[in-house]
């Protein structure tokens, strides 16, 4: 914490004080962020008789990801739905 | 939830997780703890470049369309100590996008940037989120797996696993490449209007929430021999197994 307010004060320092005992806290956030170190898995699997489609590994981008691996994940979800029984082989 | 939001025009969908939007806030998943600001990730492939971007259409949509999302738009300036604008993958990308001049750089800062982005407040939007997906027919249900095979007792067609660091867990995924990454911030009273992003050496932000609020970060994610990184908040860090965000779908012209 007192690492943040130093760098904070120090980049805009008419701004933020230099002290946190000069803040008005709201509150401290810890988060646990879901990372993958080879990146992003967003793909179809055949888990036994289970049709998956995974969506996971944003690390720290759950909102900058949302809704473009919702669109990517919905697209898969359709073509188990809507893959014709040909296309199957 | 924004999955289910795009599958719920033509499927069935019931979310099943341990924690759900509404709770008491819970350390067991990221959301409600996130800044939370779209900013274009470094090191993005050219399809999750795509992802990014299109996740960015849709929020700079619901700020102006759904302002009671918490959604809002803002004045980004993004701050590079070691990189060049070709570097920049989202150059050019977001909305009024400029590169600032040297007189308007901090000290040590070789790259800046200007732009438009979108800031919310996760307490307000997740459960803003739920009670819309709710309405178009999206179910909550409350569960703890211990495997994404228990999902289908429920019935499914299909199983959305987005369960995050859950797939480290999950007795049929076990996905080792999962790692949990600790993020800390403070969140203070400041009427600061943009958000501050500068990454070098440091990982240095404030953003501002617009409700007189600010998030103030960060903490070096890989950085454990920094003493700073505990004060007061060790007893936060320990996390016990979890299971979120996992969904299936129920196709309904089978039902």
């Amino acid at each position: 914490m007192v690492q943040i307010v130093r760098r904070v004060h120090q980049d805009l320092p008419d701004v933020f004080p230099a002290k946190l005992a000069d803040y008005d806290v709201v509150g401290h956030n810890v988060g646990i962020r879901p990372a993958r170190a080879t990146g992003l898995r967003v793909e179809k699997e055949i888990m036994g008789e289970g049709k998956v489609v995974h969506a996971y590994g944003v690390a720290g981008g759950g909102y900058v990801f949302s809704f473009g691996v919702a669109r990517a994940a919905r697209d898969l979800v359709d073509e188990y739905v809507y893959q014709s029984p040909l296309a199957k082989l | 939830m924004a999955i289910a939001s795009l599958l719920s025009r033509n499927h069935d969908v019931t979310i099943v997780a341990k924690n759900l939007p509404g709770d008491e806030l819970s350390r067991e998943w990221a959301s409600p703890w996130a800044g939370a600001v779209f900013l274009g990730l470094d090191g993005s492939n050219v399809r999750e470049q795509k992802m990014q971007l299109d996740s960015f259409a849709v929020l700079w949509r619901l700020a102006v369309s759904n302002p009671e999302s918490s959604i809002k738009r803002i004045e980004m300036l993004d701050f590079h100590d070691d990189k060049t604008i070709d570097e920049i993958w989202y150059k050019g990308k977001m909305p009024e996008f400029r590169v600032m001049r040297d007189d308007e750089l901090p000290a040590g800062v070789k790259l800046g940037m200007s732009y438009k982005t979108v800031v919310l407040t996760p307490k307000v939007f997740l459960p803003w989120l739920r009670k819309r997906l709710e309405e178009s027919g999206v179910t909550f249900k409350r569960m703890s797996l211990d495997s994404l095979a228990e999902v289908k007792s429920q019935g499914q067609d299909i199983v959305v696993n987005a369960s995050g660091w859950g797939s480290k867990f999950l007795g049929d995924i076990k996905d080792q490449h999962v790692q949990l990454v600790r993020g800390q911030t403070v969140h203070v009273r400041s009427n600061y209007d943009k958000i501050y992003m500068r990454h070098g050496k440091d990982y240095t932000y404030a953003i501002s929430r617009l409700d007189g609020t600010c998030i103030l970060g960060g903490i070096k994610q890989y950085d454990q021999t920094d003493p700073q990184l505990d004060l007061g908040l060790q007893q936060d860090v320990s996390i016990p197994f979890v299971v979120t965000g996992l969904f299936g779908t129920n196709r309904g012209a089978d039902r």
